[in-house]
């Protein structure tokens, strides 16, 4: 099956959000977060909650969908 | 012929320590990685790289995406060596890429950890995935990369 390219601004806000991440851990952590043009548009504790409401805020296919811890953990 | 998959670094505060007058950054290195699904692929996800572990660890709706064979239930151990900070997974094999922004790598098939909840990150570990790979590594000029193939 054909893997869809991700459009460059899916990439932009990947790296935006992981640039931003500190942020994010003090306002959302243990979250997942869906960002869409350089702005958190779902926060949530299950992924496939954050894209369904981010799909349905910005009508986006390919929104980057980010884990946020809470504090530094060793794994 | 091989391909490189760039990975990125990822300087944190310690908020906690930082409270304490104690200051170092906690490095983390990320790599990016697909999932083959039921009915495609799921888009991009930012992993943790972790070379102690031997498995990758996929949250609950994220692997419950994938096309996933299931093999076992099992128990997850961290760092505290006790019943009740041990974790309930399944494990099952699943088939994934790599990617950067401009590469993706063949099809992996990778047994791993299916935990029952989303409150964890992706870790990627070695079984099928840092194993097939050669990892390169220079956190002072900020470059990494692993290389497979």
């Amino acid at each position: 099956m054909e893997r869809e390219k991700m459009p460059s601004e899916f990439w932009e806000d990947q790296e935006w959000a992981l640039d931003h991440y500190e942020k994010w851990m003090k306002e959302y952590p243990y979250h997942w977060i869906a960002v869409v043009n350089k702005e958190v548009v779902a926060a949530e504790k299950d992924p496939e909650k954050a894209r369904k409401v981010a799909r349905e805020k910005t009508g986006k296919r390919h929104i980057p969908i980010v884990y946020i811890e809470g504090h530094i953990h060793v794994y | 012929m091989s391909i490189r998959i760039d990975l990125y670094f990822k300087e944190f505060e310690n908020p906690d320590l930082l409270e304490k007058g104690v200051v170092f950054p906690a490095i983390r290195l990320f790599t990016q990685i697909r999932f083959k699904t039921r009915k495609g692929w799921t888009d991009a996800y930012l992993a943790i790289l972790d070379t102690g572990a031997p498995t990758c660890v996929l949250p609950l709706k994220i692997w419950s995406e994938c096309d996933v064979v299931l093999l076992a239930d099992h128990t997850l151990r961290g760092i505290i060596p006790k019943e009740e900070c041990s974790l309930p997974v399944l494990v099952g094999k699943i088939t994934c890429v790599l990617v950067d922004k401009e590469r993706e790598s063949d099809e992996l098939e990778a047994i791993a950890y299916l935990a029952m909840t989303n409150d964890v990150p992706i870790l990627i570990g070695f079984q099928g995935l840092l194993e097939v790979t050669r990892l390169y590594m220079d956190y002072r000029n900020k470059r990494a990369f692993l290389e497979i193939g």
